[in-house]
């Protein structure tokens, strides 16, 4: 079954900038799938409106079979609060609280009672690694620890998908790699990640992946991802089938 | 399913974040507050302080006392009728009469003769004066009627004489020629201040050794306080029946009574004062959150992507503008307090602090609060989280 589900969706800007047009595309649990895509080519709206923090013009999001076109701003939050973790380039940490306390914060508006947060927390940044971290402060932690205490600040209340926006846009390749491969190895034990980058290494190790490019879903490793209603017109880049490292890798030169 | 709204505590946790994380901007917003707050309770408790004091010193001194003089008119030394005392001690509701008589008689003494002799008066007493007008002894001891020639001196008398503290040996003044011993000093008298200038003598030791016919010029009476209104045009017919306009009654504790009102037409001012600085303390805070939810657009994003409702947002601040203000309401009160006990203290008052305007002033501080955290707060809720995010 799909946790998230986007139908025809298209976001526009006024008359002129259509930032999304007609995506469609299905992540299934317990996957870890890709979108990728150079700046500007839409990542970022495609990721609010994922995330049900933005809303699309037209089209359907579906977070968990539920269509959240009809819902008002606070059952869609209540519906974020639940079922979405954030993961974001620049982390977002609250460099005053403790690691532990960062994380207990994404339990707190997921309605998890007081005493249950610091055991869960603990429990989360235990599963990403920092066990012996529990008590450092964000300037005390490295660039790819901190990203591993995001990660743990979503996967805390065990959502339905956790959305990993350029998880390693600010790390360097080692931690990147580290990032990476603990997004993988959570995958492997049943969270299902959507992860949204530019680089085409990042995207490599994903088992699926959709190409963006300018508010259009043009690659694809399964058709029925592809977005628009069969336009033969719009370039196809990815490689169908072989390689799906080779495919994005060299989507990624195209758009050089 | 989510609760929607937190716990009180974890209100209150979401709520301080932001003062903690920039205390020292939170001290100097709170610190408006405070300063509003502070005037508040100081306006307001210093008066009460000085009334008290005043009360105080009525009772102590006697809302029940009336004084008599004759009316001086050209060159003529008008007096009393020699019989006052008793002519007064007759009327109905006076429980207690005495009398003071000036014998004229020339103060001497070494000490005084580089200040000029004439200010001094030398009074002869007759009668529970020292009841009467709760005279109290600092120093020695109170006439008591000895066939010697003593006397006891004014605070003020004594002062210029050298003597506010009584020499182990026995010390005479001369008065109109005679030696006569001083036995006591007196303690300051704000209902009698006429007798602070002046040496007291028995009217017995005035008769024997300075005049045999001396004569009242002040009469003291007291009675009910009930009664003291219709008691006054009673003793100016008393004392002078033919012609009552020629004795002045009065009541001495009014003088202090009217001195005081004066005082307290400026507590409205103050009052005044007290709300133009809770304004800008409050406009302070305003300004404070206005910045603060600029500054804090990405945390605002993040905790709407961790899934904060609007409301929580908007109480979140609303929180700190309480929080701000509350603590600036207590910090007020209290420095209030402190400053209207020093300052009571320090002119011997006794210390009151209404503790409704302690309250009314934390109900404004709060009022105060929720007034300057309203825009803030609603600014901050409706800020599109991707918006917020996107902020760095």
């Amino acid at each position: 079954m799909s946790v998230l589900e986007l139908e025809d969706v298209t976001k526009t800007y006024g008359p002129d900038v259509v930032a999304l047009d007609r995506v469609s595309l299905r992540v299934e649990r317990g996957e870890l799938f890709t979108i990728v895509g150079r700046s500007g080519s839409g990542k970022s709206t495609l990721m609010n409106i994922m995330g049900t923090l933005d809303a699309p013009t037209s089209g359907t999001v579906r977070v968990d079979g539920q269509d959240t076109s009809g819902l008002t701003d606070r059952e869609t939050t209540e519906l974020r609060a639940r079922s979405i973790g954030f993961v974001f380039q620049s982390f977002h940490l609250d460099d005053g609280q403790t690691a532990t306390e960062n994380v207990m914060t994404g339990l707190l508006y997921a309605g998890v009672p007081r005493r249950l947060r610091r055991g869960l927390a603990a429990e989360a940044l235990d599963r990403v690694g920092l066990s012996h971290r529990l008590l450092h402060r964000p300037p005390q932690l490295s660039g790819g620890e901190r990203q591993r205490v995001a990660i743990a600040r979503a996967i805390a209340k065990d959502p339905t998908i956790v959305l990993a926006d350029e998880p390693t846009g600010a790390l360097d390749s080692r931690n990147g790699e580290l990032v990476m491969g603990l997004l993988e190895q959570l995958s492997s034990e049943g969270a299902t990640i959507a992860v949204i980058t530019h680089d085409a290494t990042v995207a490599a190790r994903s088992p699926r992946r959709v190409a963006l490019h300018d508010g259009v879903i043009v690659g694809a490793d399964r058709a029925a991802d592809v977005a628009g209603p069969g336009d033969p017109a719009r370039p196809v880049a990815a490689a169908r089938g072989g390689d799906p490292g080779a495919g994005a890798a060299s989507l990624s030169e195209e758009q050089r | 399913m989510i609760r929607a709204r937190l716990s009180v505590l974890d209100t209150l946790a979401v709520g301080t974040v932001g003062l903690r994380a920039r205390r020292l901007r939170s001290v100097l917003a709170a610190l408006g507050i405070a300063i509003g707050i502070a005037t508040v309770v100081l306006v307001t408790s210093i008066p009460a302080s000085s009334q008290a004091d005043l009360d105080r010193r009525l009772s102590a001194l006697g809302a029940d006392l009336l004084r008599a003089d004759p009316v001086q008119s050209g060159d003529e030394v008008r007096t009393l009728p020699t019989e006052s005392q008793a002519m007064l001690e007759r009327v109905g509701p006076v429980t207690g009469a005495a009398v003071v008589a000036n014998t004229h008689a020339q103060v001497r003494s070494s000490a005084l003769r580089s200040q000029g002799d004439g200010a001094i008066t030398a009074l002869a007493v007759s009668g529970s004066l020292d009841e009467l007008l709760r005279l109290r002894v600092a120093d020695g001891r109170a006439l008591d009627g000895d066939v010697e020639p003593t006397v006891v001196l004014g605070s003020d008398a004594a002062e210029r004489l050298g003597l506010d503290r009584l020499p182990s040996a026995p010390v005479t003044i001369d008065i109109g020629g005679v030696a006569f011993t001083v036995v006591g000093v007196l303690a300051p008298s704000p209902l009698a201040v006429d007798l602070q200038s002046a040496v007291l003598m028995d009217w017995e030791d005035a008769e024997v050794w300075l005049d045999p016919d001396v004569r009242p010029t002040v009469a003291y009476v007291t009675a009910p306080v009930e009664t003291i209104g219709e008691l006054r045009p009673v003793l100016a017919s008393t004392l002078s029946p033919e012609s009552p306009g020629r004795v002045l009654v009065s009541r001495p504790s009014d003088v202090i009574a009217a001195k005081q009102a004066s005082g307290a037409t400026f507590e409205g001012m103050f009052v005044g004062l007290a709300g133009v600085a809770l304004l800008v303390g409050g406009v302070g805070i305003a300004n404070t959150l206005f910045a603060s939810v600029l500054e804090r657009r990405r945390e605002i994003g993040l905790r709407r992507a961790l899934g904060a409702q609007r409301a929580s947002i908007r109480t979140q601040f609303m929180t700190e503008a309480l929080c701000l203000c509350l603590a600036g309401g207590a910090l007020g009160s209290a420095g209030g307090a402190v400053v209207t006990v020093v300052w009571a203290t320090s002119r011997g008052w006794p210390v009151v602090i209404p503790l409704g305007v302690v309250c009314v002033g934390i109900a404004a501080a709060l009022v105060t609060g929720v007034l300057a955290g309203i825009a803030p707060s609603v600014r901050a809720a409706r800020l599109a989280p991707t918006l917020a995010l996107s902020a760095e």
